[in-house]
């Protein structure tokens, strides 16, 4: 149970709110900042989040790479704290990930809590939202974050920038490859991956072409467990971060300050 | 049936040890090795307060048209793709099949390639040097064996011809790819 | 002559942050040179006990006395024997006596007639009480003992549970032979297990012969007598072997070897490291004390030495899948039995499954076989009921001889 969640009327209104500013935002933001703090997958850790945030008052904006619901406890918190941070900061962006969606909650937790919470009249709007969060953010021209990986249909930004909002599951072949691809090495191209039907793995050869192509140096991604909360692949040049509590390993944050990596990992 | 944390092996309840690697149930679980070098883009600089991911082999894979591989040396290199066991992705192993014609791989610790995926037989395939050519055999499987060719997973009746670059999905959720 | 002790792991680190389990195999081997050595050690004690109840009368017995007629003939000078029948009383056939006039002894032996019940438990506790000053030596006291029915004396198990641990303290090993279906097995066989005797089933009685044959073979190829083990444990490490019953004294475990002879003298079981700071650390130590062919006294030892490391790449790579297997097979053979006793048959499937996928690991023929034929004893008992003297007959051969 929220606590403080004293008028339930309030989430309806940040629901609604959240979901005007993100459609707002085009499906590939463009972020300009020298000082920045990305986090992976949270699933309902709320204190990594806060961690994350912190880092807001050293002059840092704070990039969250989606799954903030499902899997851990209290990830309706997770989200909620997370929504209030952005509409009041005004420094925190969201990428979708693939539980932000109507294929995920009814079978890993969220819809469950809002049940708990009496508000599942809300799942809706909650979904609504979900559908209007950018898939990408362009951070500096350099670096590109997506939740899962790169799409083997849609392989330029401009394929990014043109993905519609409002797409509940999603239905939209590269949208969908975005929220739920994964790097693997030794292969070449995309092979279908074991995680959904739909989804694939991509290989150095296809990434290094994507990020050339798109005039890129770094993918930052979630979306897989990692044990060690930062992990790359593809010779440093994809970073794989993680922040959850629920996997029982590290969690991972990562900084880029001025141009310099910086990973706090927590215990 | 509990799974490993340390070396991912699939354990019968009653055991309290793994019994491939012997730590207890419930260990802690352990980051996997590091071989990774920080990212070489001039601006940065990676703080190496921790570990990297497992085996990242640099060397540029060659395209699948290479006939069966050198049956004189009697080694098979491969690759896992995928498993159920993040400790495993990324991981090579070498089937030696100098001493044994045949290398079995399934779910049970007695299989000489042990997959600890759920989904896989506890028999489930046989690789086998028959006549200096590799050949994959499904066990009847429950859940299949697949090669990866003209873009699908086509399931594997019987036994089949295996080549340097295939990928070979086993169950549902282990891949694996013949490197050399 | 020398003792030596051999220990293979299944591996040599183990994880800094964990409790780790590994397997071992200790082997005490006479030095090869030494084995070819023509007169073995002598004054060795051999005890055979009889069972004269009525229901031995005629071939049964018969074929009991002459078994232990050839086992005095063939058994060398020098060595000692003694003779003993039991029904409702001990008798006592010979009485450690020299084999210097054989001709009397085998006399003595014919004697024996069948009548009466079958007091074993006034039996063993007489002849048990008897062997401890001799075996106080730490001499070699190798006892063999056939019956074919309940004993009628004393039935609670706890009891001979009791006078078992006594004659292992004192390294008196007893040999037990169940011959028809009507002893009981379970009390036989707990005699045998606590003393780190072996355990056979026959329901034919020409295999007495074979049996009390090769314990004379044995004793006669002595390399080294009165031999005890210790292992001492440290790093509150926890020890456990699958087939030998060790007696623990604090960190310290036990074994009354007694005599060696020359096949190889092979320990299984498993030592639990607790988890501590990387580095290497010496895990336990293992000595066996004997007296070799001049009654001089010797020992041996080794260290187990092992590294603990949060590097688990080390540990998958230097295990020993050999020691793996061939210790996973004893171990659920031994968990196969406890279960088989408390007539948990459904766990004890389980566990003779596993124990067969162990030995077809371990590519040996034979303990491929015993543990196949001990799955299908299982799985055609009809309505739970199992021979559990038939499978004993398997575990009990398993454990000791190795397959």
């Amino acid at each position: 149970m929220i606590d403080y969640l004293l008028v339930p009327d309030y989430i309806g209104d940040l629901v609604v709110t959240l979901k005007e500013s993100f459609s707002k935002e085009p499906s590939l933001l463009e972020i300009k900042n020298d000082k920045v703090a990305i986090v992976g997958d949270t699933h309902g850790a709320i204190n990594i989040s806060g961690l994350a945030f912190s880092k807001l008052q050293e002059g840092y904006c704070v990039i969250m790479l989606g799954d903030l619901i499902d899997r851990g406890p209290e990830s309706l918190r997770n989200l909620v704290f997370s929504m209030e941070m952005k509409f009041l900061t005004e420094r925190v962006f969201m990428i979708r990930g693939n539980h932000e969606s109507s294929l995920t909650p009814p079978y890993y937790g969220f819809l469950d809590e809002l049940k708990e919470n009496g508000i599942d009249y809300l799942y809706d709007e909650f979904l609504d939202m979900f559908a209007s969060i950018p898939y990408g953010i362009l951070l500096n021209d350099m670096i590109l974050c997506l939740h899962g990986g790169i799409a083997s249909k849609g392989l330029t930004l401009d394929n990014i920038r043109k993905l519609p909002k409002g797409d509940i599951v999603p239905d939209d072949k590269t949208a969908f490859e975005i929220l739920w691809n994964d790097p693997r090495e030794f292969i070449e191209g995309f092979l279908p991956s074991t995680r959904a039907e739909g989804a694939y793995f991509f290989g150095n050869d296809v990434f290094e072409k994507f990020l050339e192509n798109n005039k890129l140096s770094y993918l930052i991604r979630g979306h897989e467990v990692k044990m060690v909360g930062i992990a790359d692949n593809f010779n440093g040049k994809l970073i794989t971060v993680f922040s959850s509590e629920y996997h029982g390993g590290k969690k991972g944050i990562l900084l880029i300050d001025h141009g310099k990596f910086v990973k706090i990992i927590q215990d | 049936m509990w799974i490993c944390n340390k070396c991912g092996t699939e354990n019968d309840d009653s055991y309290d040890y793994c019994v491939v690697c012997g730590v207890e149930k419930n260990a802690t679980p352990s980051a996997p090795p590091v071989t990774q070098e920080p990212p070489k883009v001039q601006k940065e600089n990676v703080e190496a307060s921790t570990q990297g991911p497992i085996n990242n082999s640099s060397a540029q894979q060659q395209a699948p048209v290479t006939p069966s591989p050198s049956a004189s040396s009697k080694i098979l290199k491969i690759a896992i793709i995928q498993s159920p066991s993040p400790e495993l992705v990324g991981r090579t192993l070498d089937l030696d099949f100098t001493i044994f014609k045949t290398i079995s791989i399934g779910r049970n610790p007695e299989n000489l390639l042990q997959m600890p995926d759920g989904s896989i037989s506890r028999r489930h395939a046989l690789i086998e040097l028959k006549d200096d050519k590799y050949i994959i055999r499904d066990l009847q499987s429950t859940n299949g064996t697949y090669i990866f060719e003209s873009g699908y997973f086509t399931k594997i009746e019987g036994e089949r011809n295996i080549n340097i670059g295939d990928v070979i999905k086993l169950g549902e959720g282990t891949v694996i790819r013949v490197i050399q | 002559m020398m003792l030596n002790i051999k220990l293979d792991s299944s591996n040599d680190f183990s994880f800094a942050d964990s409790s780790t389990r590994l397997f071992f195999t200790i082997k005490i081997i006479g030095k090869m040179e030494d084995i070819r050595q023509k007169k073995s050690i002598t004054g060795n004690w051999l005890i055979i006990v009889i069972d004269q109840s009525s229901s031995m009368m005629g071939e049964k017995l018969e074929t009991a006395k002459q078994a232990a007629i050839s086992a005095i003939n063939e058994l060398n000078p020098g060595n000692y024997v003694s003779i003993y029948s039991f029904s409702d009383d001990v008798e006592i056939v010979a009485d450690h006596t020299s084999l210097n006039d054989v001709k009397r002894l085998e006399n003595s032996i014919k004697e024996i007639s069948a009548h009466g019940k079958t007091a074993l438990f006034k039996t063993l506790d007489f002849i048990i009480n008897k062997a401890k000053p001799y075996a106080e030596d730490a001499g070699s006291v190798t006892l063999i003992m056939l019956t074919d029915g309940q004993p009628t004396d004393m039935t609670d198990i706890h009891k001979y549970e009791s006078i078992a641990g006594m004659a292992a303290e004192y390294g008196i090993k007893i040999n037990s032979i169940g011959i028809g279906s009507d002893y009981n097995e379970e009390i036989i066989k707990k005699i045998s297990d606590i003393t780190n005797g072996e355990f056979y089933n026959i329901v034919d009685r020409s295999q007495i012969g074979t049996i009390f044959g090769s314990y004379v073979q044995q004793l006669n190829k002595t390399v080294a007598t009165s031999a005890v083990m210790s292992v001492k444990v440290r790093e509150g490490a926890d020890f456990k072997s699958y087939d030998q019953n060790f007696i623990q004294q604090g960190d310290q475990y036990l074994l009354n070897v007694g005599m060696i002879s020359d096949i190889p003298f092979i320990i299984t079981g498993q030592v639990v490291i607790p988890p501590g700071p990387e580095g290497p650390v010496n895990i336990m130590n293992i000595s066996i004390d004997y007296k070799d062919e001049n009654g001089v006294s010797k020992s041996d030892s080794i260290d187990f030495k092992i590294t603990r490391t949060n590097d688990s790449r080390k540990i998958f790579s230097s295990t020993r899948q050999d020691v793996i297997n061939a210790a996973r097979v004893k171990m659920n053979i031994e968990k196969f039995e406890y279960l088989t006793s408390v007539g948990d048959i459904t766990g004890a499937t389980k566990a003779i499954g596993e124990a067969r996928k162990a030995a077809e690991a371990t590519k040996n023929i034979k303990l491929i076989e015993s543990t196949r034929k001990l799955e299908n004893i299982v799985s055609s008992a009809s309505t739970g009921k199992v021979d559990k003297k038939q499978i004993y007959n398997e575990t009990s051969r398993i454990k000791k001889k190795g397959d």
